[in-house]
């Protein structure tokens, strides 16, 4: 009589376990997703807006104009304007974006494009320039 | 029980581990492109202008440069001459705390209006 119940608390117990288990790698594994996605996007935007700050640092001291390629594992959506870079990994469908403000006095003319590959053309006056290449 | 509590949390804690790994190695490029930021802004404030580099004090407040509070930054900076292969260093700035452990890094090399030059070195982490 005994034996069989403590097996029925045993396998019951197991479940349990099992089931809180599945249900907390199903919440971590949610968070996990979410902060890749941001960490992509946190990425993706420093990539831009690291590219747009080297190229103008360069164009400012040869006094030329330079140019820089940036290219992305998956199409980015890229919104600059003034001093600000905001890059949505995946297109302009994806909530999940990161933006950066330049401190450097630079004006990026304002764009907003998807794409694998941007080209960043700085200017020796700051302006710089985003397309797709 | 206790073998499956064991094996669960196995489990458990070595995805958590890949995954960190994982999102680790995904912001890895971005520490090198907030020390190019960085490292762009000061020379995009000062550009080739000797006095502007002369009067220049290096900052490690992640603000100055757009990047987020918490980010530790070391700045070095050294001006020379080169004359009859000698290298005169004229000044040497740096900010007061090294950044440990893995950091982005960036380095610039400027010529000055005067005929010195300065090198710049930037790990952000």
């Amino acid at each position: 009589m005994e034996r069989p119940l403590v097996r029925i608390l045993l396998v019951g117990t197991l479940l349990a376990v099992s089931v809180s288990f599945a249900s907390l790698c199903y919440v971590q594994g949610q968070n996990f997703a979410a902060a890749a996605r941001q960490s992509s996007a946190t990425s993706a935007a420093y990539a831009v807006a690291g590219a747009v700050a080297s190229a103008a640092a360069d164009a400012k001291v040869q006094g030329l104009p330079v140019s820089s390629v940036v290219l992305f594992s998956q199409p980015v959506a890229v919104t600059a304007g003034g001093r600000t870079v905001t890059v949505s990994p995946g297109g302009t469908g994806n909530p999940v974006n990161s933006s950066i403000t330049l401190t450097a006095p630079v004006n990026i003319a304002a764009v907003s494009v998807t794409a694998l590959a941007l080209n960043v053309t700085a200017y020796p006056d700051g302006t710089v320039h985003i397309v797709r290449t | 029980m206790s073998a499956f509590t064991i094996a669960l949390s196995i489990v458990y804690f070595g995805g958590a581990a890949i995954y960190a790994s994982s999102i680790n190695a995904q912001l890895a490029p971005a520490s090198d492109s907030a020390a190019s930021i960085v490292a762009s802004t000061i020379v995009i404030q000062n550009g080739n202008s000797s006095q502007a580099w002369s009067a220049w004090t290096p900052s490690s407040d992640p603000s100055a440069y757009g990047l987020l509070q918490g980010t530790a930054i070391y700045i070095n900076a050294t001006c020379f001459t080169v004359s009859d292969k000698q290298v005169t260093v004229m000044w040497s700035r740096a900010t007061p705390t090294s950044v440990t452990g893995s950091a982005g890094r960036a380095d610039r090399f400027v010529v000055l209006d005067d005929g010195s030059a300065v090198r710049l070195e930037v790990l952000v982490r």
